[in-house]
């Protein structure tokens, strides 16, 4: 058989060998990843199912438009609301995305069910699980975002692996500059001190120095005064908050806790100024509390309870 | 006559150092206050004194509104825990009793979780929820125990323990289990958590006036029983021969015991170790006898709680720690100490 001929006969199969292999993409930057672990990751292929356990994670893969790839998310996982109406108790078939536990709780059998070929995990899952997954062959990255600056860098990071580059700096491009659009206008305005809330209940607390919340107050042009107390143990006594005084009190509490419950306290929250000129907010603690794409409405969200003429000049 | 000497001579050295306590422990805080303001400040508030303010508004709002009601706090909850510990060491017998024994503890921290997942806010005398449900959590506990631990028309000792400990452990997991499936729980673990370990962060003048003759009241029927606790030290039968009711002793110590307890949880949490090792340390110092243990017992919890306190509250200034960490940490080696020097065969 002469070697013409038996090219014609193989010519079919290698294309159709190249046309599978092609289905995989491979991944377009070659080498390999380090994750906010400083683990390194090797992708030989962009992963196509995906099980997120944390909402930030879950917030950053649907931002970069990859919320079909998501097969699990973590039970805190609730936006975009595509996430709720899309879940199921049952495995992630027929495009439905499974609840797998949360950050304290992992679900080991359901993950393992979903046969995910990547697992993004949070800086607060327990290493054990982080290992046990490994250990059943499953590749686990673990973001955890700490400032802006790595939210960025972990979109990115996700925008490589999965092969949306483009898409991925084109979103960090657009919170970049609407941060920039933000701190212009806050960067040299008077700064009213303020106070966070975070919880009530066998002492008071906030989230401490060097926070994310912290950070963002600071954005929106306030002074956060539980910088005083550290963010590992945010726990701050009554008679701090009664010498810092701070103009507002903000409630990352509600809706659990209100601006009456908190001038229902008694005692010395009665002398502070922020409840006797009223100044005592809710704000939705999913879009503070997050590090993840929706950081920008988090500023906003302080700027409305800080600078509320900011805010409104910005709406426009 | 001696004895008569003996115990006024410790009840007036141990009520000095307790004003001694509270003294000091006003004067250290987060925020420092000048020891000559705030006695200057607490002579102006008399009324016979008018020194020119040297101090803010702001400093007199931290000793008057935050720092002294819970340095008074503190003395209380140390009292009424120790007096029950005294009680329920006597009573059952057992030198590992403390005021949770019988399902104080889980009945308490059960209502406060169940106060957490309600979604309504109540105020009550400026008490919460959370203390409202833990106080009667407690009691109705030790109401279902005492039931339980009833054969006809005696409450045996020992059916009363091992019905607190299952009660108390059914209380525990059914908490367990509302942690592990309730989302606003998972939210608060700090706030639970720091439950459990007990604080006297929030109190406020209000909720002293509740707490304060609750406890005053409770400490002093128990001297009145003093000897009767003697008695029933004896065991039930020889308590029985001096001519006493033991079953309606038992109703009063208990019942008693668990007002105070709590009392106690309701304004700080579950603060351990205090009604335990207070009664002991106690007894290795001035001995068994219930008369003077009691009263001793009720000021030496005090003094106790206030340094206890004062430690939670200053190790980590702006921070808190929660002071239930700190009752063991500073009493165990005292205790130890105590323990070791005493040359005496320990007698309980």
């Amino acid at each position: 058989m002469n070697f013409k001929k038996l090219l014609g006969l193989m010519l079919p199969i290698i294309l159709l060998v190249v046309s599978i292999t092609a289905c995989a993409t491979p991944v377009a930057v070659a080498g390999d990843i380090n994750d906010d672990l400083g683990r390194t990751l090797t992708f030989d292929t962009v992963p196509e199912k995906i099980v997120s356990l944390a909402p930030s994670n879950t917030e950053i893969l649907f931002a970069l438009g990859l919320g079909d790839n998501v097969v699990g998310v973590s039970d805190f996982c609730n936006y975009p609301e595509e996430v709720n109406t899309r879940s199921a108790l049952e495995d992630g078939a027929d495009g439905k995305i499974a609840r797998v536990g949360n950050a304290f709780a992992v679900n080991i059998e359901a993950i393992t069910a979903l046969e995910p070929d990547l697992v993004i995990a949070f800086g607060y899952n327990l290493p054990a699980y982080v290992e046990q997954l490994e250990g059943l062959g499953l590749t686990v990255m673990v973001l955890g975002p700490e400032s802006i600056d790595d939210i960025m860098a972990d979109i990115e990071l996700v925008g490589t692996i999965m092969d949306v580059t483009k898409t991925a700096e084109e979103l960090t491009a657009q919170l970049r500059a609407d941060l920039a659009t933000i701190t212009a206008k806050t960067a040299l305005v008077s700064r009213p001190t303020v106070f966070c809330e975070t919880g009530y209940g066998g002492g008071i607390w906030t989230t401490g120095s060097g926070s994310f919340v912290s950070n963002l107050i600071m954005l929106a042009g306030g002074t956060d005064v539980g910088v005083g107390v550290s963010k590992n143990n945010p726990n701050v006594s009554l008679e701090y908050l009664v010498a810092a005084d701070s103009e507002m009190i903000i409630l990352a509490d509600a809706p659990w806790v209100t601006a009456s419950d908190v001038k229902a306290r008694g005692g010395a929250w009665d002398n502070l100024a922020a409840v006797q000129n009223d100044k005592i907010y809710d704000i939705d603690a999913d879009i503070i509390s997050r590090n993840g794409p929706r950081v920008v409405e988090g500023i906003m969200a302080m700027l409305e309870i800080i600078h509320p003429d900011i805010y409104a000049e910005l709406q426009n | 006559m001696r004895n008569k000497k003996r115990f006024t001579l410790t009840l007036v050295v141990l009520t000095i150092a307790l004003l001694c306590c509270v003294v000091i422990a006003s004067t250290f805080g987060t925020i420092h206050v000048p020891a000559l303001d705030i006695l200057k400040m607490s002579l102006n508030k008399t009324a016979l004194f008018h020194f020119e303010p040297t101090w803010t508004e702001t400093h007199e709002t931290i000793i008057f509104t935050i720092r002294l009601p819970r340095v008074l706090a503190g003395a209380l909850v140390g009292a009424a825990l120790s007096t029950t510990g005294v009680l329920f060491q006597g009573l059952l017998r057992n030198p590992m009793a403390d005021p949770y024994i019988i399902g104080t503890s889980a009945g308490a921290a059960l209502g406060a979780t169940i106060a957490m997942i309600l979604p309504i806010t109540i105020t009550f005398f400026s008490f919460g929820l959370v203390p409202i449900f833990a106080f009667f959590g407690a009691l109705v506990t030790v109401l279902i125990v005492y039931n339980v631990a009833r054969v006809g028309s005696r409450t045996p000792v020992i059916s009363m323990l091992l019905a607190g400990f299952a009660i108390s452990s059914l209380l525990a997991a059914t908490m367990t289990l509302l942690m592990s499936i309730n989302e606003r729980l998972q939210l608060q673990l700090q706030q639970v958590f720091k439950f459990l370990m007990g604080s006297i962060s929030n109190v406020t003048w209000e909720k002293l006036a509740i707490v304060f003759p609750l406890v005053i009241v409770g400490v002093l029927i128990a001297q009145l029983f003093a000897r009767h606790l003697n008695a029933l030290s004896l065991g039930e039968e020889g308590a029985g021969h001096l001519g006493i009711n033991t079953e309606k002793e038992k109703l009063i110590f208990l019942g008693l015991g668990s007002l105070l307890t709590a009392t106690a949880v309701s304004i700080s949490g579950l603060v351990g170790f205090v009604g335990l090792i207070t009664p002991h340390a106690m007894r290795l110092v001035i001995g068994p006898d219930n008369r003077l243990l009691l009263p001793a017992s009720a000021l030496g919890g005090a003094i106790f709680l206030i340094i206890a306190d004062l430690a939670a509250r200053t190790i980590l200034s702006p921070s808190e720690l929660p002071v239930g960490a700190l009752t063991a940490i500073i009493g165990a080696p005292f205790f130890i100490y105590l323990l070791r020097r005493s040359k005496k065969e320990y007698t309980f």
